[in-house]
């Protein structure tokens, strides 16, 4: 599949850019020139070859922050994402098999969850277990789950439904070999889908939490969290929430190309496409 | 008797509003035999097949396959029976009936490797099957998507024989398909009798079966109203929905209105 | 009643109300139908017998003037009711259809809005096609309903398309199709998606209305058995050309093409000729 969506231009786009926000988060608190935390008397500077970005409020580079709260972020919206898909994508491939109890637990289960305001529990439940952002970010992934829960769920049951699972079974099939042979295929693109683009919602989560103040201790930076300071500051540096939000765009942006293309190149029309295109030369 | 089934009864529905779509039918096809099962839209013909496979379950009656009584089976039993591959299916839409994500290879092997055959054991016999059902052998790692309609209903005809079984249940295996392409499938299904196969071909059109059909029964409203040998049924029908469907078949004399 | 015997060939003292001259269709370069030609007059019946692929669709999608965007009639002419139909703009085209010449397809539920009544939907063409009021429009939708031997019309007037059967769903197309009193009727794979039982009442039915109308049509099916019932004339297709021409009789008992001797012998052996022949 990957080779797929790099076909498109939109897929290699997107791949590009969160390639580079990845290795950005790896390496970013590695190759930052200055210590992030330190801070000095030459508060609020311009960019200048010494400081790229200049410095903040407290005269600490920016740039260096920038890099090092970048682990932060990424790794905040990866577990957001991880977890709803283990939370929500399990359940919704099982519902259509375990019996009508389990299916109708779960579904009202995700019911619920989808009617709890996600913000607010997230702020909510750190208050309750702590200002960490991994618990945050834990609680929201279940929070989204249940759109994990319910992708998996159709495409589940479009396969369970179709002649030759049917087949399958007339054959002597067991439920783990239609599971594994047919289901989980066609099961793995629309989750695909689904988890390219909530990994740019938790990027906004994580951002939109370390903006508020939550889950991150001050002083150590997130992209939110300099948003936050930086427009504190706007009058001596108009600029300066720029670069933030600048990044939290593009990744969240990235991120939902990445899951369009992902959709584009799936699924029997996704695969006409792609030959289509092999057939014309490749043409981008 | 390769199949014997007596007196089933299938309900649908939630208990409220359940409703009988098979009453008490009772058929019972022989080793080599070939028959005929004539049923209009709603009259429980799919719902006989989907019984007699175990994809649905009898409130009443006795399904005898190769001398086991199946009708009270559980998950588990029917698929212990399924993997003796004595009973198979060939469904009627060609299109829908492949996984469009597996090759052909695989989907053909399938019914073996899911029971342990090794899979160049496997992949030899589906070779044997698909040359018997007049394909070429390039055709093993295709998409079904690459295939036209008629090559896809041969596909699914070898991948029902690929075990070797006893009987196949065909449901309007040819109403899909082209002049040509029918034929060609008709002449498939005469050579696998002439092995001893038994074939029950489920059709609403009593002219598409009559020409290979050995036995023929009439399901009207969820009951058999009429059996016999094909020739006795067509020319000396007794029940009126028979003698309707007779006079509905289109056939090539002129019609004077 | 017996078929009208005359040769398609000879034009007959009335004008036909279709003539179809040497249409060819081209599109993406190729040219796909290769040039077909018949005439029909009134109460006529012509049969297109082919299987998919052979171009007996586009021939209907050309003479309704419905062809897709790729494709085009390359050469030759449709003539309906004495007009050339290239010349037609769009609102000519508009007036011309239902009125003059008329279509049933397969599968009759895709072709209703499932969330209105059938029976509105028909009064609805009335109205348009001839500017009654609604009251005149349903009562002339009831008799429609009661000309296509709808057993309760009153009753499937208010039924939706889910509430039908396909047979029934059929006749309502057909309903629908008669309510501006075509004089030609293309039905094309009308038949195809229904049960033995419910075709053959189907084809009485177009039968009756050509009797009783002096409707004229175009039957198309891939099955040789469904034309040759109620066609006077039959065309067999193949790859876009025409393989085999001619009257009902003379194609069936002396066909001159391989192909339409495949076509006959596929039915002598698997169909119920053999039984009944001997009986």
């Amino acid at each position: 599949m990957v080779r797929r969506v790099l076909t498109l231009a939109s897929g290699r786009v997107a791949v590009a850019i969160l390639a580079a926000v990845a290795l950005l988060a790896i390496f970013g608190p590695l190759l930052a020139p200055q210590d992030p935390l330190s801070t000095s008397d030459n508060t609020l500077a311009g960019i200048s070859g010494q400081h790229w970005l200049g410095t903040d409020y407290l005269g600490r580079d920016v740039f260096s922050r920038l890099l090092d709260g970048s682990r932060v972020s990424v790794a905040g919206s990866l577990e957001v994402a991880l977890m709803a898909l283990v939370v929500g994508a399990v359940p919704g491939i099982l519902s259509v098999y375990l019996g009508r109890v389990f299916e109708w637990l779960t579904l009202r289960l995700a019911d619920t969850l989808v009617a709890l305001p996600l913000l607010l529990f997230a702020v909510a439940v750190t208050a309750l277990l702590g200002n960490g952002i991994t618990q945050a970010m834990f609680v929201t992934g279940v929070l989204v789950s249940p759109l994990f829960y319910r992708v998996a769920r159709a495409a589940t049951l479009s396969v369970a439904r179709s002649q030759y699972v049917e087949s399958a079974l007339i054959s002597g099939a067991s439920l783990g070999w239609i599971v594994r042979r047919h289901v989980w295929v066609k099961v793995l693109p629309p989750i695909a889908v689904v988890l390219a683009q909530t990994i740019g919602v938790g990027f906004v989560i994580v951002s939109s939490l370390s903006f508020l103040g939550i889950g991150v201790q001050p002083p150590a930076p997130t992209w939110g969290g300099l948003l936050a300071t930086d427009l504190g500051y706007l009058s001596y540096q108009p600029w300066a929430p720029f670069v933030p939000a600048l990044l939290i765009m593009v990744t969240v942006w990235a991120s939902n190309l990445l899951a369009d293309a992902i959709r584009d190149v799936s699924g029997e029309a996704g695969r006409a496409m792609v030959n289509r295109r092999k057939a014309l030369g490749g043409l981008a | 008797m390769i199949l014997s089934v007596t007196d089933l009864d299938v309900h649908y529905g939630p208990r409220r509003r359940r409703r009988q779509v098979l009453a008490g039918a009772s058929l019972a096809v022989d080793r080599g035999e070939v028959v005929g099962i004539i049923g209009e839209t709603g009259s429980g013909k799919s719902t006989f097949a989907r019984a007699v496979l175990g994809l649905v379950r009898p409130s009443a009656g006795r399904i005898v396959i190769d001398g086991e009584d199946a009708a009270g089976y559980g998950n588990r039993q029917w698929r212990t029976l399924r993997r003796r591959g004595v009973i198979q299916y060939v469904f009627q839409d060609p299109l829908r009936s492949l996984d469009p994500d597996l090759s052909i290879a695989d989907s053909l092997t399938e019914p073996l490797t899911l029971r342990g055959v090794p899979r160049a054991e496997a992949v030899d016999r589906a070779r044997a099957y698909l040359s018997r059902v007049r394909l070429d052998e390039d055709l093993l790692p295709r998409l079904p998507g690459e295939l036209s309609g008629g090559q896809r209903q041969r596909v699914a005809v070898a991948r029902a024989l690929v075990t070797e079984p006893k009987l196949v249940i065909l449901d309007e295996p040819v109403s899909a398909l082209d002049a040509a392409n029918r034929v060609q499938i008709l002449e498939i299904l005469k050579e696998l009798r002439a092995t001893g196969t038994a074939l029950v071909f489920i059709s609403h059109d009593l002219g598409s079966v009559a020409g290979i059909a050995d036995r023929v029964a009439v399901l009207y409203q969820g009951e058999f109203v009429e059996a016999g040998p094909t020739r006795d049924v067509v020319t000396k029908p007794t029940h009126p929905y028979t003698r309707l469907l007779i006079s509905s078949a289109p056939t090539l004399r002129r019609k004077v209105s | 009643m017996t078929a009208l015997t005359e040769s398609p060939v000879a034009a007959g003292v009335t004008s036909p109300v279709l003539a179809v001259r040497d249409v060819r269709i081209r599109g993406l370069g190729d040219e796909i139908v290769h040039g077909v030609s018949f005439e029909l007059t009134p109460g006529k019946v012509v049969g297109i017998v082919g299987e998919s692929g052979s171009g007996k669709t586009l021939t209907c999608r050309a003479i309704l003037g419905i062809l897709p965007p790729q494709l085009e009639v390359s050469a030759g002419a449709v003539h309906i009711g004495g007009r050339d139909v290239s010349a037609l703009s769009p609102a000519e085209w508009t007036a011309l259809r239902g009125s003059t010449i008329s279509a049933v397809f397969q599968d009759p539920a895709s072709y209703l809005n499932p969330s209105i009544p059938v029976g509105a939907q028909i009064a609805e063409v009335v109205r348009v096609k001839k500017g009654v009021r609604r009251r005149a429009a349903r009562h002339r939708a009831l008799e429609l309903l009661a000309a296509v031997r709808l057993r309760e019309p009153e009753l499937v007037y208010g039924q939706y398309a889910h509430e039908l059967s396909g047979g029934m769903l059929q006749r309502v197309l057909i309903a629908t199709a008669m309510a501006a009193d075509p004089r030609v009727l293309v039905a094309d794979e009308a038949t195809t998606a229904l049960d033995v039982t419910v075709q053959a009442e189907i084809l009485d039915l177009l039968a009756d209305l050509r009797a009783s109308t002096g409707l004229a049509m175009v039957l198309v099916s891939h099955d040789l058995a469904v034309v040759a019932r109620l066609c006077d004339e039959v065309l067999v297709m193949r790859d876009g050309e025409i393989v085999e021409q001619g009257p009902t009789d003379r194609v069936l008992y002396e066909p001159e093409h391989s192909y339409t001797r495949l076509l006959i012998s596929e039915h002598e052996q698997y169909g119920l000729e053999k039984f009944l022949e001997d009986s």
